[in-house]
């Protein structure tokens, strides 16, 4: 083996005795202001330029490196005093650093001047201090490891990192980072269990290997954005590492049929009969994408399953589903639930405990119906670990999963006698059977899956259920304990499943899904903008008609434009919107058309509870500048902070002042409940009427107006068995007697009462159940992550015809609700105390996770001093709701939120009136979060190679 | 159903209205776009030249940029609205930018139209492709080149093509699995006037010259 690897060094070095000299490219000095492009036509290029290594350097980034280069060097001398590495290996780190020294290189987009010319965004604006150097095209890549060692080999199209990394060193990671010419950088997996579909190494280069699992992940991110500043490999001499040698490339191996060490892989996982990731009855360790939203359909005679299961964060999974027992009865009482089959609703929920690494598999934790009747609960533990498209799974269930109960339950070893006991009983359901969870018997269950290169994932699985004590008292004939399946996954968010169960049952599924993250269609319906150019105008534009196209374009309320010298201010009112800087920057493409050339600052103030909460401020030239060529350093743009300390809006006011405000908003209106004995699902849509009129003093009326289209709530009968007064399970009454209806029609004031404290009034029809007066308070000082609201109401039941008269019942009710938005990545929650429409006094707890691009998933619950056996099924009132910003998924522009929310059943326990003020979403502008949300990217199967993100596995 | 159908009907009319009044609604914009048989052709300006795209089932018309003569290849520079460039060399795609897939760059012995024509044996070549995303750089495509006699939907397409050329590829996808895939192309007097031509398996164009518009 050693001589093998002298000799191949040897025909190594013969081959590529000429590569060890650094390849020579000096740099051009820029001499005149100009465009990338206008520099390339100029130049006579050779042969062997090569583009994809060109280097731009600019002063401004070869300060930023400089700083980013000392930091370095802090942290290798941190590493080394904590002994987290070994002093050689720091003394080699030093060494590379020594090596690689500041470039102030910016990356650029595709160096084609031709292509360049009509994407002014992406043409540099060179500078007279600025360097351009394109260098010649490298034959080589290189490996470099954290222990200085540099290896070099030819590039082969068709190799991979792998390929390149296991013909240098024997022993690897788990991890390489593969820095490309163009400062592209990539994660890569080299293991058994992470390989996938790769980007291959360019020539030129660099592979950065490292060889201590002391360096964590993000100082090996920041080590491999750090050498693609240096630009290709070839650019430094191959001597000045120690040790350094030469390799022979390894042939390119076609990928086989089969694939089965998963180089054309992209791994996903699908759902399982339960909707949980999983194989078929088995769920097994693997978490989907961050953003997962999908609904599944399931039937295995005789179950019939609907699910609907979200990733929310990238350790957990949620989900909740109705499992129809196609050979039971919903009741005994025809007369009240007719054929339905019966239903059992229940709630899952999957954390991962720890990820896959070379030796450990992934390990979850699960619950399956963990608060709902226990009629399907299980627990479980499962592991999975992957070999290439091979995915090995192994767990152990509890209840359902470990009904075959062929182990003694090991944790009554650990932890007593009781867990060998399992507790059945579950009343009402609804409550969280923590007692009985891991207890009873338990079971094994394990399989196998295999993600093929034909957009087929076969699956093999042994279950832990034995089929002998189902719900209902059924009882199955288990011809083998062996599930075989096939899942399609050709179509775009849609999965074909089909199955044999149990030796002698057919399965067949679909699950529709989507990434709630990634949500985002192209604004192709919106009026296009202005395009930005350096050309200002000279006189002052009708400022009236300004005002309409801001409005045209961002759905602000342009109550005022200022002029004060050289700043102009927009005074803006209803601003909030899903995407506040994309609406900034429209604003601004109408206002730098616009402006006269002396306007320099740009302020937006956004109004709202009777007071300027927040301003946004603009530079126009940086502005102009950041529209009309890319930035001068690799310095990752933030998004315009808003301050809170507005100054009085001062100057010319350019519009004549309005007293009033009339605005009106149509639109279709969609109501839905789900699950219910009378119809699985009931729903109405109506065309709908939102109007409002800003009167003075800060007085606002608002309303909605109803027409129902189609509805079929007259189905809803199950609203008499509740003993408490009936707030909402008067549903069908509200929504068959009258085809109009005046959903709400109240006025308010809002305003604001010191720095942090804000106050607001209303009275009128508040919403379809509820009428009276009402005031809220709140304190939220601007920027903080927590507020505190309190708000009192006094309200009576509405006729059922939603017109002006009103029933008998009336309450007090109101909330002191805490609101703390966590630093954990876009969670928020919410605890209310206090007492409900139906008089009973509790607490309701709201936990969402706010994506990126504004989609929100989240979940409640509510418990009152209202006893289980009086509130009926379900116990306490609990669900689950989204909500998806229209701009997420509509062609046109739009502030408004599409919501959707579901809970088992519609009881009167726990009810909260629905307000016409709400003090905390009336203050988002105060929300130190407020612009970190933007419409997510288009998904790299839309864009040009360029665009596209590195995806992470 | 208590209410009439004559007051649905009165109710989605008064709706309707508003929605012409505010002249802008998300959500009946976005379902007109979609329900709409509006082309996705841009409009055409007086003394350019065009090029009609047709890829993923999206058509689209490229203006041209840059012509110039290099010996006797003729390099055309295509755009279109959206940032995307085709470079052309006789009506050849060599350079493809802006797109989901992109040719950066192609080290080629393409024979000339006139040597394929005269040629009565397919003609066997090969070239070199620099290939985005997946940094394909060096990617080997083999190419067999012959003059066919074209079937009579192609006849009826291009009514004015005097040849057809086939070209039959044996190149590598994204996943580094085997693809041959072929092109066409329609000729008259040595020039391409229409063709059909590949970047990925996904990412095939149908292009023909509709040359300069005179007057719009």
């Amino acid at each position: 083996m050693k001589y093998r690897r002298l000799i191949s060094v040897g025909i190594a070095a013969s081959l590529m005795s000429s590569l060890t000299q650094a390849q020579e490219t000096n740099p051009t000095q820029i001499q005149n202001p100009q465009r990338l492009s206008e520099w390339l036509n100029t130049q006579q290029l050779k042969e062997d330029a090569y583009s994809l290594g060109l280097m731009w350097q600019t002063p401004e980034e070869l300060q930023r490196q400089k700083r980013l280069h000392s930091l370095l060097q802090e942290e290798v001398k941190v590493l080394a005093q904590s002994k987290k590495i070994k002093a050689n290996e720091a003394k080699a780190l030093e060494r590379l650093i020594e090596i690689f020294q500041p470039t102030g290189r910016v990356r650029t987009f595709a160096a084609e001047a031709k292509w360049l010319e009509a994407s002014p965004k992406r043409d540099p604006m060179l500078r007279k201090a600025d360097s351009i150097q394109i260098p010649q095209r490298p034959n080589v890549v290189r490996v470099l490891t954290s222990d200085g060692a540099a290896c070099e080999l030819l590039h082969k199209e068709g190799l991979h990192v792998r390929d390149y990394v296991q013909a240098c060193f024997p022993k690897y990671g788990p991890w390489a980072w593969v820095v490309q010419p163009d400062a592209g950088v990539q994660r890569l997996g080299v293991a058994t269990w992470n390989m996938h579909l790769q980007d291959q190494p360019a020539p030129g280069a660099w592979i950065w290997l490292p060889n201590s699992s002391a360096l964590s992940e993000t100082f090996n991110e920041r080590w491999a954005t750090w050498l693609s500043y240096q630009g290709v490999a070839s650019n430094i001499r191959l001597d000045v590492f120690e040790p350094f040698h030469r390799q022979v490339s390894p042939a390119v191996e076609p990928i086989g049929t089969l694939d089965i060490s998963g180089k054309g892989l992209t791994p996903r996982a699908t759902a399982s009969d339960w909707g949980n990731a999983g194989l078929m009855q088995i769920p097994t360790a693997r978490m989907r994408d961050e953003g997962y939203f999908g609904f599944g359909l399931h039937r295995v005679r005789p179950y019939e399953q609907m699910n609907l299961f979200f990733q929310p964060m990238p350790w957990a999974e949620v989900g909740f589903r109705y499992v129809s027992i196609l050979n039971r009865l919903y009741s005994d009482v025809p007369e009240f639930s007719g054929s339905q089959s019966a239903k059992d609703k229940s709630i899952d929920l999957k954390l991962s405990a720890f990820k896959e690494s070379d030796l450990l598999p992934e390990v979850s934790v699960g619950w399956r119906d963990m608060g709902g009747t226990g009629l399907f609960s299980a627990e479980y533990v499962v592991a999975n670990k992957r070999f290439g498209r091979l995915d090995y799974s192994l767990g152990m269930g509890w209840g359902y999963l470990g009904n075959r109960g062929s182990l003694q339950n090991p944790l009554s070893k650990l932890m007593g006698q009781g867990f060998d006991i399992r507790d059945k009983d579950f009343g009402q359901g609804g409550k969280f059977a923590g007692k009985s969870w891991f207890h009873g018997p338990a079971a094994l269950f394990g399989g196998v899956s295999y993600e093929s290169p034909w957009d087929l994932v076969f699956k093999a699985e042994y279950e832990g259920n034995n089929y002998k004590n189902e719900p209902f008292g059924n009882a199955f004939e288990v011809k083998r304990p062996i599930n075989l399946g096939a899942v399609y996954t050709g179509w775009k968010g849609f999965d074909v499943h089909a199955g044999i169960e149990r030796g002698n049952t057919f399965s067949i599924g679909l699950t529709m899904f989507t990434d709630f993250s990634g949500l985002n269609v192209p604004k192709v319906t919106d009026p296009p903008l202005p395009r930005a150019n350096m050309q200002r105008p000279n006189q002052s534009p009708n400022w009236a008609s300004t005002a309409q196209d801001i409005e045209k374009y961002t759905q602000w309320q342009v109550d005022q434009i200022y002029l004060d010298d050289k700043k102009l201010v927009v005074e803006a009112a209803r601003s909030s919107n899903p995407y506040p800087s994309v609406r900034l920057d429209k604003a601004m493409s109408i206002i730098h058309r616009d402006a006269p050339a002396n306007i320099e600052q740009v302020e937006v103030q956004h109004k709202s509870v009777g007071s300027v909460l927040s301003v946004e401020k603009v530079n126009r030239e940086e502005w102009v500048t950041a529209q009309t060529q890319p930035a001068r350093t690799n310095e990752v743009a933030t998004p315009n902070q808003p301050t809170y300390n507005p100054e009085p809006a001062a100057g010319q006011a350019t519009l004549p002042e309005k007293s009033t405000h009339f605005y009106f908003d149509p639109g279709i209106d969609f109501i839905q409940t789900l699950g219910g004995p009378d119809g699985f699902v009931l729903y109405q849509f109506s065309l709908a009427l939102r109007t409002g009129l800003k009167l003075p003093a800060g007085f606002e009326a608002k309303g909605m107006v109803r027409q129902r289209l189609i509805n079929n709530y007259d189905r809803f009968r199950d609203g008499g068995s509740s003993s408490m007064p009936r707030v909402r399970t008067h549903l069908r009454e509200y929504f068959v007697t009258s085809p109009t209806t005046l959903t709400n029609l109240t006025i308010n004031k809002t305003a604001r009462a010191s720095d942090n404290v804000y106050w607001g009034v209303y009275g009128g029809y508040l919403e379809e159940m509820f009428g009276g007066v009402g005031a809220e308070a709140l304190y939220r000082r601007p920027g903080s992550r927590w507020a505190l609201g309190v708000d009192v109401n006094k309200v009576k039941q509405r006729d059922f015809a939603q017109d002006f008269s009103f029933r008998d019942y009336h309450v007090q009710t109101g909330h002191v609700t805490g609101y703390w938005m966590t630093p954990i990545d876009g969670v928020s929650t919410s605890l209310a105390v206090g007492q409900y429409l139906a008089g009973d006094k509790g607490a309701t707890l709201t936990v969402s996770k706010t994506f990126a691009n504004g989609s929100v998933m989240g979940a409640y619950a509510t418990k009152t001093n209202v006893p289980a056996e009086v509130f009926g099924e379900g116990s306490f009132d609990k669900g689950i709701f989204w909500a998806i910003p229209f701009d997420a998924f509509l062609t046109s522009s739009s502030r408004s939120y599409a919501n959707f929310a579901w809970k088992p059943l519609t009881r009167d326990g726990g009810a909260k009136l629905t307000r016409p003020v709400n003090l905390f979403y009336e203050t988002v502008w105060l929300n130190p979060e407020v612009n970190r949300f933007k419409p997510a990217h288009p998904g790299n199967d839309r864009v040009a190679p360029d665009d596209r993100v590195v995806p992470r596995y | 159903m208590r209410y009439s159908f004559i007051g649905q009907v009165i109710a989605l009319a008064i709706y309707l209205t508003l929605v012409g009044c505010q002249g802008f609604n998300p959500v009946t914009d976005t379902a007109g776009h979609f329900f709409s048989n509006k082309s996705t052709m841009g409009s055409f300006s007086a003394g350019f030249e065009y090029l009609e795209v047709e890829w993923q089932g999206r058509k689209a018309v490229m203006a041209l940029g840059y012509r110039e003569t290099n010996g006797s290849n003729i390099i055309e520079h295509w755009y279109s609205g959206q940032g995307e460039m085709l470079m052309m060399v006789n009506g050849r795609l060599v350079k493809v930018l802006g797109m989901t897939q992109e040719v950066r760059h192609v080290v080629t012995n393409t024979p000339v139209w006139s040597d394929i024509l005269g040629h009565r044996l397919p003609m066997v070549w090969s070239q070199t492709k620099e290939v985005m995303p997946g940094y394909r750089y060096g990617l080997k495509e083999y190419v067999i080149t012959q003059k066919v006699n074209p079937n009579e939907a192609e006849k009826t397409l291009i009514t004015d093509a005097t040849a057809w050329v086939l070209e039959e590829i044996k190149s590598k996808d994204e996943k580094g699995r085997s693809w041959i895939y072929q092109q066409k192309f329609a000729l008259n007097a040595d020039k391409v006037i229409y063709s059909e031509q590949c970047l990925a398996p996904e990412l095939c164009f149908k292009i023909r010259p509709l040359g300069v518009v005179v007057s719009k």
